[in-house]
């Protein structure tokens, strides 16, 4: 890996709620729970994990959108959570977030050019109206819209230009990392193929940092280089993609691999049969919490939860692999 | 399966060989602004029993509405069926009356949706859903229909469906919703299940349950079933043939195998090329470029020529039509058809 920009240590995200009728009794949902990686400069960092997994809230921590709990996240050696104001305005600069529904982020009444230029205004990137200008046909050239795009309003977009338009939001800071939370699940085949050139363009161009959540493990395997694979909170495994996924070291990864549908006839009749759905956030089980539907469980998974291992280039938390396998 | 009646069958074999659903020359047209627009033109396909027919195509492209007119719930005023025949077991549903339309719906034709919760009523308990297309369709009295539900609750996994048989919607989870609406759609045991988008709400591992659950169901029914997806890998694990739309036309149709190792049009191409894929490193994307004309603004020739790669003269002034170019491989392209595919017609004879 090349230098080390980001670097998350202990991530932690508890939310609270209350439920219950007719007397509600308080539960801890632990979204991101000791959550630890680097990402390196240029490089595009996937995040993958089904529903509830913490992907998201992890992605939003790391920007202080939600104010984690606990850990440490330095961006180039600058603490982002104990920033003071003056700093973290220069840190929203530089890190950036996509988001998935261009939908509904992007002001309605705001039209496109005005929504790229207030924060070129508020950073105080261009000095006159005339530059502002300049730079905002710019960045619609750049996500490839026409430039009498700044002239109209987002509903008049389709999904995926509307997604660009997102995009050119993000660049209009001239970031140095981009948060990408599922910035293509909502859009078609032909559209997501359209709008992921775009980002791996932009990245070679500018040379961009990502972190890339999603959950659909194609587009992860075709954006990063590295990734970490989320369940329940935590972390399970981490490493290169392209060994994650001809190898998987973790039940949980090779579960998920082996349930993403191929688009191979020939590959037909290998569906798993999986026992189990994924387990409340809000009391996941004991120990190891994939052990309820592990196909490998030993009476360990039920009482410790592992430790991090390295292997090679690799890290997994699985007692397979720890000294306590047997 | 597509079977050419065959002559030497006795009455009960032709009917146990013709096509559960078989959908004739179907357009239907909605009124934009005054004006009627086909948003499904010539469309024909069939279904036979035990098989599973997928229809493939990005938003806006008319899998969906294709569906819900074989419900006959194409929405009216707005909407119509314009022409064709929609035949199920036989029947013509274009031309049934409301009153013998709901005597099919939930019966012999059942659909499931894309986001369970927006289908399951929210006030009735799980168990009351399923019972009612029994009490409705099977005229069962109360306590006959419940056992008979919980038997099918049973039969989708719902895991201690007894004990849950009187929750509500809300207690259960997606996957398990999603559940309930199959048991809801086959509680009759349907000779057709339309499926529209039944996963893509779920999560991979759960999609995977469903899936396999859908195809047990089918097998052990000998349900025909249409599948409507946008997700080419679903298509390639639960698919046996597979109709391929765009802009509101079928443009290819095929045999799974065939279509996977010998697309022939070049938007079925687009497609394929366009997916990332987990069992490939290092692969190079190639997206297709522009977008879906609008149904107000569709263009006279060929509708994907705006589009395509191999775009000629006589694409945009010429529609193609749907032609074999193998047996039960079927597409829509002057390039691609097989006036082309004989060899000789290397000068180009299509139109002009």
């Amino acid at each position: 890996m090349k230098d080390t920009i980001l670097s998350v240590r202990g991530l932690r995200k508890h939310f609270t709620a209350s439920r219950g009728f007719p007397r509600a009794t308080t539960v801890t949902i632990r979204a991101v729970d000791d959550v630890s990686f680097d990402v390196g400069a240029g490089e595009s960092f996937g995040i993958v994990g089904e529903s509830g997994c913490g992907k998201s809230t992890t992605g939003r921590a790391i920007l202080r959108l939600i104010e984690p709990d606990g850990g440490t996240v330095r961006y180039r050696g600058i603490d982002v959570l104990a920033a003071p104001p003056g700093a973290l305005r220069d840190l929203r600069r530089r890190l950036q977030i996509v988001f998935q529904d261009p939908y509904s982020s992007l002001n309605p009444r705001l039209k496109v050019g005005r929504a790229l230029a207030e924060p070129m205004r508020v950073h105080g990137l261009a000095k006159s109206a005339d530059e502002i200008d300049a730079r905002v046909r710019a960045l619609l050239d750049e996500v490839g819209l026409p430039p009498d795009s700044a002239d109209r309003f987002p509903h008049e977009f389709s999904g995926g230009q509307r997604q660009r338009i997102g995009i050119a939001r993000a660049l209009a800071l001239e970031p140095e990392l981009i948060v990408a939370d599922e910035p293509v699940s909502a859009l078609d085949v032909s559209i997501q193929a359209q709008v992921l050139e775009l980002l791996r363009r932009l990245q070679a161009q500018r040379g961009l940092s990502f972190v890339f959540i999603a959950h659909d493990l194609g587009v992860v395997r075709y954006f990063c280089q590295r990734l970490a694979v989320m369940y329940l909170g935590r972390i399970v495994e981490m490493g290169p993609a392209a060994d994650l996924f001809s190898d998987p070291l973790h039940p949980y990864t090779r579960m998920l691999r082996d349930a993403s549908p191929v688009p191979d006839p020939a590959m037909r009749g290998r569906l798993p049969r999986i026992e189990g759905e994924t387990p409340s956030p809000a009391a996941p089980p004991s120990g190891c919490h994939f052990h309820t539907r592990c196909p490998n469980v030993m009476p360990v998974c039920r009482e410790r939860y592992p430790s991090a291992v390295e292997i090679g280039t690799r890290q997994v938390s699985c007692h397979l692999y720890g000294t306590s396998a047997t | 399966m597509t079977t050419p009646a065959t002559q030497r069958a006795s009455t009960d074999q032709s009917v146990l060989d013709r096509p559960v659903l078989a959908i004739d020359d179907l357009t239907i047209e909605f009124r934009v602004r005054g004006q009627w627009h086909a948003a499904v033109r010539d469309l024909s396909l069939s279904v036979g029993r035990n098989e599973t027919l997928a229809l493939v195509g990005e938003s806006g492209c008319g899998k969906s509405i294709t569906a819900l007119s074989v419900m006959g719930l194409v929405p009216k005023p707005q909407g119509r069926v314009a022409k064709g025949r929609i035949d199920v077991d036989g029947q013509d549903i274009v031309r049934l009356d409301e009153a013998r339309l709901e005597k099919i719906r939930g019966n012999r034709v059942a659909m499931i949706f894309q986001e369970p919760m927006t289908s399951l009523n929210p006030v009735l308990t799980i168990g009351f859903q399923v019972a009612e297309a029994l009490r409705v369709h099977r005229g069962l009295d109360a306590a006959a229909a419940d056992a008979e539900a919980l038997r099918v609750l049973e039969e989708v996994k719902i895991p201690s469906a007894a004990r849950r048989f009187h929750d509500h919607p809300h207690q259960f989870s997606g996957g398990m919703r999603q559940r309930v609406m199959i048991a809801m759609a086959i509680a009759c045991k349907p000779a057709l299940l339309l499926a529209d988008e039944p996963t893509t709400a779920l999560d991979v591992t759960i999609q995977a349950q469903v899936l396999g659950l859908l195809d047990d169901l089918k097998t052990a029914y000998g349900m025909a079933m249409l599948f409507i997806t946008h997700n080419l890998g679903v298509v390639a694990t639960i698919a046996d043939r597979v109709a391929v739309m765009y802009a509101g036309e079928v443009v290819e149709i095929a045999s799974v195998h065939a279509i996977f190792a010998r697309p022939a049009h070049p938007y079925t191409e687009g497609l394929f090329r366009a997916i990332p894929r987990i069992d490939r490193s290092e692969q190079t994307l190639s997206a297709i470029a522009g977008q879906v004309p609008s149904i107000d603004r569709m263009p006279g020739g060929c509708r994907f020529a705006a589009r395509c790669p191999l775009r000629e003269p006589a694409c945009d002034a010429s529609s193609p039509r749907l032609e074999e170019i193998a047996p039960g491989h079927a597409v829509r392209c002057h390039v691609r058809g097989p006036a082309r595919r004989v060899g000789m017609g290397a000068g180009g004879g299509v139109g002009g």
